[in-house]
């Protein structure tokens, strides 16, 4: 039995946090600047970049998804919050719909990777996998919203 | 050893959260001073003429208005509608005699190639100048095509803006989606 690793978690927290950041100074400095929402096209958006990353630095990892809900659900709710970029039931919004989304996004993804040949043609297939279910999540957001 | 695995990304959301707590606490002050500056030079472009604009409270009824700001010779009026993806925040100028001196959409979230235009499509928006709280698209506004909702969400916030100046009631039925 593989050891259960949370090098994606960690690494949406770092993601999370550096994006955050750079919100909280172009908020200060360019107050002008139109800031992206968090919605769903932009979550799945960050969402993927973390799990591309985290296919290079730890292939093949085992996941506990019960802690990937959960851990990424706080790190939505609560990295956002200290940002000051939302407040009160927003907070609660976003960490549920962020840890939803994350959970079944990395599933779907791990899904596909786990299923790609070895080989060049598996690193372009994990990019073009990514795009593939960033843009099945912006048709999705358009049938539920 | 294993068991503690799980420490790693607990351990990475508190740094991460301590880290942009203290970003913001940080900058709040030049944040705040720097959306002043920001604020007072949108209103002397939309109300050009005048150096100093103070805050006013709004007693009225109209939801669409948020906040106003009188000048020397009119005022700005900031005011959020709805739009057809979300709300759409403009700041509009009116001079004491009830004309729209300048309008600037500020914040939105329309469609992208269609509401999102009304940003700055300079063709669009140069039409609310000079007109006096009876801005009406199909009349004397051409709407932004495909997105004829987005224009009639600004055309509001316009008359809105206009009607604190002039004192003219707004209906009620001007606030509802779709105009």
């Amino acid at each position: 039995m593989k050891n259960k690793t949370y090098v994606l978690n960690t690494l949406l927290a770092a993601a999370l946090a550096l994006t955050m950041l750079i919100f909280v100074l172009v908020d200060a400095f360019f107050p002008a600047v139109i800031l992206p929402q968090m919605n769903i096209p932009n979550l799945a958006a960050l969402v993927l970049l973390v799990l591309i990353a985290e296919y290079y630095i730890a292939p093949g990892a085992d996941r506990c998804y019960i802690c990937i809900l959960l851990l990424s659900a706080v790190t939505f709710g609560l990295i956002p919050l200290a940002a000051g970029y939302i407040s009160g039931m927003g907070a609660i919004k976003l960490a549920v719909v962020g840890g939803v989304l994350f959970t079944m996004i990395t599933w779907l993804f791990s899904s596909i990777t786990d299923r790609l040949s070895s080989g060049p043609k598996a690193h372009g297939a994990v990019w073009i996998s990514a795009l593939a279910l960033w843009l099945a999540t912006q048709c999705f957001t358009g049938i539920i919203l | 050893m294993k068991k503690y695995k799980i420490l790693t990304p607990i351990i990475a959301i508190l740094v991460g959260t301590l880290l942009v707590f203290c970003a913001g606490r940080a900058t709040a002050g030049m944040k705040k001073a720097n959306e002043e500056a920001y604020m007072l030079d949108r209103m002397q472009t939309v109300r050009p003429g005048s150096s100093t604009f103070t805050p006013e409270e709004y007693t009225g009824e109209d939801t669409n208005i948020r906040s106003t700001y009188k000048a020397e010779n009119g005022y700005a009026v900031f005011v959020v509608t709805q739009g057809y993806a979300g709300d759409i925040a403009m700041l509009v100028g009116v001079s004491n005699e009830g004309t729209v001196t300048g309008l600037q959409v500020q914040q939105m979230t329309e469609s992208y190639g269609l509401g999102a235009r009304a940003l700055s499509d300079y063709e669009f928006l140069i039409q609310f100048l000079n007109t006096d709280g009876t801005a009406e698209v199909g009349t004397n506004v051409d709407a932004l095509t495909g997105a004829t909702v987005t224009s009639k969400a600004i055309t509001r916030g316009v008359n809105s803006a206009v009607s604190f100046v002039t004192g003219a009631d707004t209906s009620s039925s001007a606030t509802s989606w779709g105009g």
